[in-house]
């Protein structure tokens, strides 16, 4: 997969915040056992975090290769990425998703799924609301079905 | 292969019991196999809970069944909607999904289902004549040999699926930091646990791989709602002759890769495919697409390096008592709940039990093909689903996939941290591949490491001299310093300065 030469809005600043996690990394792994012998069980994670900080390096110096985005400043590069990277769409998605994920539970698998599917579908245009009630009810009974009396599974 | 022999090779084939029960569970395997979020390692684990009771050969019948049948069938989610279902899915999904964006999904499983077979008994055959010999050999790497064989897999993977290796390597080196969380098995030191208990058990694998792959793709099809979908031509699934006869040549070399790293304890065909595949990479000259972009030479390597890893796992398993892989660490477990004891005394003890498992294998193959190309219509056309009911289907699979593995909400809001940072990821150009490697490989190269350093009493150096001073180990040294040095531009330099020697 090769790419254009020219960064993508936004990646400038998501690498250097790559290296900024991976140098955490690192000290996190130091903090385990230190240098206290080289069979010690932060030795390994050192090792791993110390190529995290390393290939995100070369990867940063390989962006200083490529063309800057059409952006004025940084302030209207995050404008771009916020258009581009996190659109509204995926943004309220996201939000759905982890509004079914907070009622799991609470609300139990069969009636919060049933409610995410629905609203699923309608929000991201799959299908008609009455198609979207149909096609909800008749696959989650396929999954309910396969997984709890096929599978022996535990739903949440 | 003497008479009795023959007759435990053919039990499953003649006993109409046997032979329903293996069709069964290939049949559940391809499907269990094929469904994001599914396991096979998982299908066989929850089998074994209810063949306790069973008598050891059909339970062994079922489960042969489900294993061969889930590892083809991780193929098929690999190929139509880049979710792999199992980690030796993961090189299929490289050029699997171009072929199916480009409406070639009917033919790309045609083709797989014909190669897999041909995978699957190469490494039936190299089971059933070479067992104890590969075993001995495989007997002889040393900890440092794990090692660097989960270095090549990574730094393999890392080269082949993304646009720069430094983003491949920094994806596979965080896979590896993910796999480290959790208590140390040799100390039970908390491990960036962060002082708490729920991060002691680890993050496992599953829950990484759901969400790297399974809503990480999902959020990223978001851009792509307004896209109609790819109409897949079903016409053509099963493959001329003529096309079997051109990749074949391939497929067997592909095969004996898999044979003989699934044969290898502890890696199985997650490595045998990425190698499979990098060996097609670098030896196709003229591959029908570019790697890639849809080169069926890409789908063919690891889907033959895959089977053929079944029976190449199935070697130490039987032999040594050794897991080749996830799924054969379980069927030991099986084994040993129906009383028996996989290792050298095994094969001795009750070598029915051997030739049982080879003739099992074979007919698991066979079903394969037969309810494989029959049920290829049906999942060609799951692709040509409007991305908008597709999207939350596979949201709700991935939830109970993943809630299944410990019965832990806190492993959903995992799934989805891995999901929305593997979106990120994926849109700034690095790929989640290496991540799901690292974190199985990580812990296999943590005790790799340490066990190989505390051979030589805890000294560096000797360590290092113990890295170039033994055949086999110098062997691989030198393939992992070639595949980096491969990635820079030290590479081009060498190989003008190795032409122009060569001239003179």
């Amino acid at each position: 997969m090769k790419t254009d030469p020219r960064l993508r809005v936004g990646e400038s600043l998501f690498t250097w915040l790559l290296l900024g996690f991976s140098l955490f990394i690192l000290v996190l792994a130091y903090r385990i056992s230190g240098f206290s012998s080289i069979s010690s069980p932060g030795m390994f994670p050192m090792l791993a975090a110390a190529v995290m900080v390393l290939s995100i390096g070369l990867a940063l110096a390989g962006n200083r290769r490529k063309r800057k985005p059409d952006a004025a400043g940084l302030l209207q590069e995050l404008n771009q990425a916020y258009h581009e990277i996190f659109p509204p769409l995926f943004l309220i998605y996201t939000a759905i998703i982890v509004g079914y994920m907070i009622i799991l539970q609470p609300v139990h698998f069969l009636p919060s799924s049933f409610a995410f599917l629905l609203i699923s579908m309608i929000y991201l245009k799959g299908a008609k609301p009455l198609k979207s009630l149909l096609i909800s009810g008749v696959i989650l009974g396929v999954i309910y079905v396969v997984f709890h009396y096929f599978f022996l599974v535990v739903l949440p | 292969m003497n008479e009795s022999a023959l007759t435990y090779f053919l039990m499953a084939w003649t006993h109409p019991y046997l032979l329903m029960l293996t069709a069964a569970g290939t049949l559940a395997g391809i499907y269990i196999g094929a469904i994001p979020g599914l396991s096979v390692t998982m299908a066989v684990s929850i089998l074994i809970s209810f063949t306790f009771s069973w008598d050891v050969n059909n339970a062994l019948a079922l489960m042969v069944g489900v294993y061969c049948g889930g590892v083809y069938g991780g193929s098929r989610s690999a190929i139509l909607l880049n979710i792999p279902g199992a980690p030796a899915s993961i090189a299929t999904s490289f050029d699997g999904f171009p072929l199916a964006e480009r409406g070639e999904a009917g033919r790309a499983i045609g083709v797989s289902t014909i190669i897999s077979l041909v995978g699957g008994f190469i490494g039936i055959i190299v089971l059933a004549l070479a067992a104890p010999r590969v075993a001995e050999f495989a007997l002889t790497f040393a900890p440092r040999d794990y090692l660097l064989l989960a270095l090549m897999g990574l730094l393999l993977v890392g080269s082949l699926s993304g646009e720069s290796m430094a983003k491949g390597v920094f994806a596979g080196a965080l896979g590896v930091v993910l796999g480290m969380v959790g208590m140390d098995p040799l100390t039970a030191e908390g491990r960036f646990t962060f002082g708490t208990i729920a991060l002691l058990g680890g993050i496992h694998y599953v829950i990484a791989m759901i969400g790297l792959f399974g809503v990480s793709e999902s959020l990223y099809q978001l851009h792509m709602l307004g896209v109609t979908p790819v109409k897949q031509d079903v016409d053509k699934i099963i493959p001329s002759w003529a096309v079997i006869a051109k990749y074949l040549p391939l497929s067997i070399r592909t095969s004996f890769i898999g044979v003989i790293i699934g044969s290898l304890p502890g890696t199985g065909g997650d490595i045998a495919s990425l190698m499979a595949y990098d060996h097609a990479k670098r030896t196709v000259k003229n591959p029908s697409r570019p790697f890639g972009k849809g080169a069926y030479e890409g789908l063919i390597a690891p889907e033959s390096a895959n089977n053929a890893a079944i029976g190449g796992a199935y070697i130490p398993m039987l032999t040594l008592g050794i897991p080749g892989d996830a799924v054969t660490a379980v069927m030991i477990g099986a084994l040993y709940i129906h009383g028996l004891k996989p290792g050298p005394m095994l094969m001795i003890e009750t070598p029915h039990l051997f030739w049982f498992t080879v003739g099992n294998l074979a007919l698991a193959n066979i079903f394969m093909v037969i309810f494989g190309l029959t049920g290829i219509r049906i999942f060609a056309k799951m692709v040509e689903l409007p991305k908008g009911i597709l999207i939350p289907i596979i949201i709700v699979l991935s939830v109970v996939g993943t809630y299944t593995i410990q019965n832990n909400i806190v492993d959903v809001y995992w799934m989805l941290g891995f999901g929305i940072f593997g979106y990120i990821l994926k849109m700034y150009g690095f790929q989640v591949a290496p991540i799901i490697l690292g974190v199985i490989l990580g812990p296999l190269m943590d005790m790799s490491y340490r066990r190989a350093v505390m051979s030589c009493e805890n000294s560096f150096p000797a360590f290092l001299l113990d890295l170039v001073s033994h055949p086999l180990t110098a062997v691989l040294t030198a393939a992992v310093i070639l595949m980096v040095i491969n990635q820079t531009p030290l590479w081009p330099m060498l190989t003008t300065c190795f032409k122009k020697g060569k001239s003179k």
